[in-house]
């Protein structure tokens, strides 16, 4: 194990294929906790290869609050901003709804509720890893706009609070790469180098 | 499984399957049913290494986490698991020691064995030879083993033959009673194992004793009710000992003696009234029976948190009533898990609106009626006062009473010390520490007395019975056939002062048995037997002697008083295989079971099923929904992930019936009725079955039945049910449904 | 008339000239083209250009979801990730990404140099060309009803759709908020409208029609806008047609597939895809919409009035467009 102390520095998620089962208990768990519209996952659960022997995957995927994150290098009004603990967050009052943080995104992670009149899309909605918004913490407002700041208040972000077989974790980058060695070491084979998306997310 | 040793319930834990080497499945799904406890699995395939087999008709969640898939036609686990057996046999893999001292019948079982080589059984069971002898050679070789089912292997017509046969499989291996190993019968629903420790059933009183004289004379004097005055609540004193209807088939009570329906046996009346706490009414087969029923009854009355779709169903306008029930949250009490441990529950919220408890619905209900106090006297008793405290008091009557499965030890003190410290235990083995040291978390029963640690593993003789251990139960008699029922020589219990088998302990062999004398007063005070034993003196001595009060048996494997004494194959009522059906018929039909005659046989030799309707139904779970998914459909995030009922089906066989991915087909029944669904296509199913869910209600036949509900109770997702075409057919000793192998018919819509 | 003598023997001499200068705006256009052409894909881009040409072929067969290799031919990571993620991000995301805020900074040179193109063909047009008008009175009725309604929405319409899709360009100035959040939305709505505006402008202003065929010109003549098009107006009227129809469907497509979680990862290809369709052909048609604005506006004094009654004096109609007047039904 790695030394006692954490820092904190580098909030990742990670979901590990050999453990999730498809339960659906993080994505249900997000919306009910953010009450967030039917139309909106900010986290989902995709199946890959069903019914195939030795084939068959599951992971939960979300926001993965990047390094050098897409989107908000795409927005065209800056409404990202990222916390010093890697966190992506964004400012739903600046946002035009433009989607091209959607489009700039590698895992799908904005989502748009279908808004207004004729269709169009209303503000950019994504996980926001528990940790609220711009509006001030724990706020009202906050809680409208963005759902739960657990981050604040030292909890564990919900998925990762309620998955069934502790698949998803969520947590410091260090502490959670230790526990994916540890499994990867017990199971002794057959698991690739690194959690899908990392590379994608974090670099390589 | 209670033929077989003596008590019909998981005999390991959730927590010990993480000491397991092979884990082996047959007809469950714990990925979906129990997605946390399936974690135990995953910790148990990381770290011990030990290979998850899985033996279902369709490739599931748990399967695509199985490093062995079998996928087996459904009704043939009796002849897989003999097919195993005759590989075990031949290779001396069975454990021959533990089979000696502790089983009786094995013989028998070997020969049978001997009637399924390995090319039998793969023609049988359709899992290619070499599969199987990979599978039996791996689980044979890796102990401890455990056995995992569910409905998978109960909802069958030999539902009881292959809840024999699973655990015959483990004795012959010796994983019984040891860490890791056991059979672990996974129960669904929250609480489903304390209903059944209650015995919400038709056949028994309340912790398992059965419908004697003599079990009503005990729980009269326990509820401190007159016996005379319950005698005359029946019509005639011969009722009391008589079997009801069931759940599977209450409505043949009222449709009995209609041309074309079962006979039934019900003193020359037919069943008028129905009152539904809680129960997912149209997630029993043949929905439409269930309609036809309910729209013949005088009055029904649903009681639940959100409506019942059995009001929904029916066509019946007057004298149906809607009761709101709060739900667990709006009340306190104890709840039992499926590894038989007890867990505390607290109340959150007062019931809202005007929703009740359900106690108090039955209270209200008793109070009508006029046996209120009757009904409440029993929680009194104890501290003899005036005035009952629910649910402590309630608690405290069952702990009082209910002897057969050792509940003495579950005070709600106690069980509410264990919901304060839950923090204490651990996850594998339940031991406590520190302030709950010396007892297992939850008390699993049995439970001897109130200082007693509880037992998580069951027939373990590792263990002193203090601490949990003892051997299989003396339920069966001393001796069958001239051989000793009792277990052999050297196994008993560690620390026990008796060290082979004995009876179960009675008023009358408890000094010779226990090598102890009473005195005069406790010989006043002591009941009868260890079952009807008010005083509790038995169990106290029997601790003190280290020895467990139902005795020490040999398991057996025979069952003489059943129809198969020991398992046979008999093929589903309707099997896809008419070849087979010749060879391997069902039994013949058994009159008045539980007041219905039922048909067997003669159901499934009627005509070639399998010509007209030659697709393998299967139904099950998924995730997000339960039960009859009253309760999920009205909730719009579990709604949303599977918002409308579907089959899966394979592309190939979709591909052949013009079907497609996402259309809606027909489904047929041998029974005539029919439901339309959205086909999806699925590699999980192969091409002569398809899959159902069966949480879906609200659309009957193809006609939506939304309008039906009351404004603003509708919920977000109604579809039709799959019991409407689930097939005719119950187990000979439970009546469970035949849900788990049916035959249909498909086409394009 | 004098004018038309002139006219005549104007044409009699075109049939002498060389090829090169007949067609000259065209090869000019063309040539343009094909030098920005190469100098995006060759040159510019960061996509990957084998992986586009692939995906546009499997587009026209049907897939669009990006896949060009067949999925059971990649490794199990790769499976997984195209699964989960969508395939092949790399090879069209950077685009997207990348030219976001080079956008914002390049657009306004663009649009300078362009402005100092038209100021430089001004110049060298000699300034503005006028019509002498002496008979005021003497009009012919030149647009219908029909078509100048078209012609105003298509107008109004178009300036809009410029203001509102420039106002997410340029994102960093408006700030974001509720007015730009206002303005992004009602693009997409008032886009949605311009679909049928500019599906019949393609068709009234099909002046090409006389290659083809000549039913009855009174009909003819309600529906199409009279005249015949010079080389740079036909190019711009082309290149309306063309780049119009990638904007309306490309922006039809990003309207109508809204982002779903659902079908995410089969579908975010293409619309990555699509939306550099749409930035690429609203960058390209703003080009030649400032060159329609600068030849029916600027390098000709238009007559204002005549956009409300749609009749044109016949003095104006003869120095500065003939051959509105050449068509028959016209001539009095």
């Amino acid at each position: 194990m790695s030394t006692n102390i954490v820092d904190y520095s580098r909030m990742k998620f990670y979901c590990d294929e050999q453990r999730c089962i498809h339960c659906d208990g993080c994505s249900v768990a997000c919306s009910e906790a953010h009450e967030l519209p039917v139309e909106i996952s900010r986290r989902k659960v995709v199946t890959v290869n069903e019914g195939k022997q030795g084939m068959e995957f599951s992971l939960s995927v979300a926001c993965m609050h990047c390094t050098d994150a897409p989107c908000e290098e795409v927005c065209p009004v800056d409404c990202f901003y990222i916390r010093e603990d890697g966190i992506v967050l964004h400012d739903k009052d600046k946002c035009i709804g433009c989607s091209y943080c959607l489009y700039a995104c590698p895992f799908g992670a904005p989502q748009f509720p279908s808004d207004g009149a004729f269709g169009t899309k209303g503000v950019m909605d994504k996980c926001t890893m528990c940790a609220g918004g711009p509006e001030q913490t724990n706020s009202h407002k906050e809680r409208e706009l963005y759902g739960q700041n657990r981050i604040a208040e030292g909890k564990v972000p919900v998925c990762a609070a309620m998955c069934s077989t502790k698949a998803l974790l969520v947590g410091d980058a260090e502490s959670v790469s230790n526990v994916y060695r540890e499994r990867v070491l017990a199971a002794g084979h057959g698991v690739q180098s690194a959690p899908y998306g990392w590379d994608k997310a974090y670099g390589k | 499984m209670a033929n077989t040793w003596g008590y019909g319930a998981m005999t390991n834990s959730l927590g010990d399957i993480q000491n397991s080497k092979a884990i082996i499945i047959f007809g469950a799904n714990p990925a979906v049913n129990h997605p946390v406890g399936f974690q135990h699995f995953l910790k148990a395939k990381e770290r011990n290494n030990a290979k998850i087999i899985v033996v279902d008709p369709r490739f599931t969640k748990t399967a695509a986490k199985a490093d062995y898939y079998a996928q087996i036609r459904p009704g043939t686990d009796i002849p897989f698991m003999y097919g195993m057996l005759n590989i075990i046999f031949k290779n001396n893999w069975h454990d021959k020691n533990f089979i000696n001292d502790r089983v009786y019948g094995m013989e028998d079982v070997m020969e049978e064995a001997k009637n399924w080589p390995i090319e039998r059984v793969a023609d049988v069971t359709g899992v290619d030879a070499d599969l199987i002898v990979q599978i039996t050679k791996h689980y044979a070789q890796h102990t401890p083993g455990t056995l995992i089912w569910a409905m998978g292997l109960t909802q069958h017509t030999n539902g009881s033959s292959n809840t024999r046969m699973a655990p015959i499989l483990q004795l012959a291996l010796g994983n019984m009673g040891v860490e890791g190993g056991g059979t672990n019968i996974l129960r669904g629903h929250d609480n489903v194992q304390g209903a059944t420790d209650m015995c919400c059933l038709s056949h028994t009183l309340p912790g398992y004793y059965g419908l004697s004289d003599g079990s009503w004379k005990y729980f009269a004097k326990s509820w401190g009710v007159d016996y005379e005055w319950l005698k005359g609540r029946f019509k005639d004193p011969s009722w009391m000992n008589k079997k009801g209807f069931t759940l599977a088939r209450w409505w043949a009570g009222v449709l009995g003696g209609n041309p074309g329906e079962d006979a039934i046996h019900n003193a020359d009346t037919r069943l008028k009234a129905l009152f539904v706490m809680g129960n997912g009414i149209t997630s029993t087969a043949q929905t439409k029976k269930v309609k036809e029923a309910l729209d013949n009854l005088d009055i029904a009355v649903f009681v639940d948190p959100f409506v019942n779709e059995g009001a929904i169903i029916t066509d019946k306008q007057d004298d149906v009533y809607i009761l709101p029930a709060g739900t667990q949250f709006e009340t306190s009490g104890s709840v039992t898990a499926t590894n038989r441990s007890a867990q505390w529950r607290t109340e959150v919220v007062k019931p809202m609106y005007e929703s009740k408890a359900d106690q108090d619905i039955m209270f209200e209900l008793a109070k009508r009626l006029g046996f209120y106090d009757e009904l409440t006297a029993g929680m009194k008793i104890r501290e003899n006062k005036k005035e009952y405290k629910w649910p402590e008091d309630a608690t405290d009557e069952i702990a009082r009473i209910i002897k057969t499965i050792g509940l003495t030890g579950w005070t709600a003190k106690r069980l509410k010390e264990h919901q304060e410290n839950w923090h204490m235990f651990d996850e594998v083995s339940g031991r406590g520490y520190g302030k709950m040291t010396g007892e297992y978390y939850g008390l699993p029963w049995p439970c001897w007395t109130e200082k007693h640690a509880g037992s998580p593993l069951l027939y373990n003789i590792n263990r002193s019975v203090k601490d949990g251990g003892m051997g299989f139960r003396n339920r069966f008699g001393l001796e069958h056939d001239g051989e000793d029922l009792l277990a052999g020589k050297g196994s008993a219990p560690k620390g026990s002062v008796n060290k082979d088998g004995y009876p179960e302990i009675t008023r009358d062999n408890i000094e010779e048995v226990l090598k102890i004398k009473l005195t005069d007063d406790e010989k006043s005070k002591i009941g009868k037997n260890w079952k009807v034993d008010t005083s509790n003196i038995i169990a106290e001595k029997c601790m003190e002697q280290g020895m467990a009060p139902y005795g020490n048996a040999k398991a057996r494997a025979k069952v003489w008083t059943f129809a198969d004494p020991i398992p046979l194959h008999r093929e589903p009522l309707h099997s896809p295989r008419t070849d087979l059906v010749k060879e391997y018929p069902s039994f013949t039909d058994k009159k008045n079971h539980y007041r219905v005659d039922t048909r067997y046989a003669s159901e499934q030799s009627k005509q070639d099923w399998a010509k007209d309707f030659p697709i393998n139904l299967v139904t099950g779970r998924l995730v997000n929904m339960n039960g009859a998914g009253m309760e999920n459909r009205a909730s719009k995030y579990l709604a949303k992930l599977t918002p409308e009922m579907f089959c899966d089906i394979h592309p190939d066989l979709a591909g052949r019936s013009g079907i497609r991915d996402g259309s809606m087909m027909w489904i047929h029944s041998p029974q005539g009725t029919k439901i339309k669904v959205k086909a999806k296509y699925s590699f999980s199913v192969s091409e002569d079955r398809v899959f159902l869910p069966f949480h879906f209600a609200g659309v009957m036949e193809g006609e939506s039945l939304l309008h039906k509900y009351p404004d603003g109770t509708a919920p977000y997702a109604i579809g039709e049910s799959a019991n409407t075409v689930t097939n005719y057919g119950y187990d000979i000793v439970t009546q469970i449904p035949e849900t788990k192998g049916g035959l249909c018919r498909i086409e394009r819509a | 008339m004098e004018y038309k003598v002139h006219h005549m023997v104007g044409i009699k001499r075109m049939e002498n000239k060389s090829f090169f200068s007949e067609y000259k705006v065209y090869l000019i256009i063309g040539l343009l083209f094909a030098i920005l052409t190469y100098w995006y894909f060759w040159l510019a881009t960061i996509a990957d250009i084998g992986y586009v040409y692939q995906f546009l072929l499997q587009i026209a067969q049907g897939n669009i979801t990006g896949q060009v290799v067949p999925f059971e031919s990649l490794s199990h990571h790769e499976q997984m990730e195209t699964a989960l993620f969508g395939p092949n991000y790399n090879a069209i995301a950077p685009e997207v990404i990348r030219a976001f805020e080079e956008r914002q900074h390049l657009l306004p040179i663009v649009f300078a140099v362009e402005f100092a193109l038209f100021v430089t063909m001004f110049i060298i047009a000699k300034g503005r060309k006028q019509a002498e008008i002496t008979r005021e009175d003497d009009k012919v009725q030149v647009y219908s009803l029909f078509q100048r309604i078209v012609l105003m929405l298509n107008i109004i319409v178009m300036i809009y759709l410029f203001i509102t899709g420039f106002s997410i360009t340029f994102g960093n100035w408006t700030g974001g908020g509720e007015i730009a959040r206002f303005m992004r939305a009602t693009h997409e709505i008032v886009g949605v409208g311009w679909i049928p505006v500019w599906l019949i402008m393609t068709i009234i202003a099909f002046k090409d029609h006389k290659h083809f065929a000549r039913p009855s010109m009174k009909i003819w003549n309600k529906i199409f806008l009279r005249g015949s098009y010079q080389p740079m107006n036909r190019i711009n009227y082309y290149a309306y047609v063309a780049f119009g129809f990638l904007l309306v469907l490309s922006g039809f497509i990003i309207w109508w597939m809204s982002p779903d979680a659902a079908t995410h990862a089969e579908t975010i290809q293409f619309k990555r895809f699509i939306l550099f369709i749409h930035f690429m052909g609203s960058a390209i048609i703003s080009f030649f919409t400032f060159e329609t604005v600068y030849s029916y506006f600027v390098s000709v004094k238009g007559y204002i009035p005549g956009v409300i009654t749609g009749k044109l004096p016949v003095e104006y109609l003869e120095q500065l467009r003939p051959d509105v007047l050449a068509e028959e039904d016209l001539r009095k």
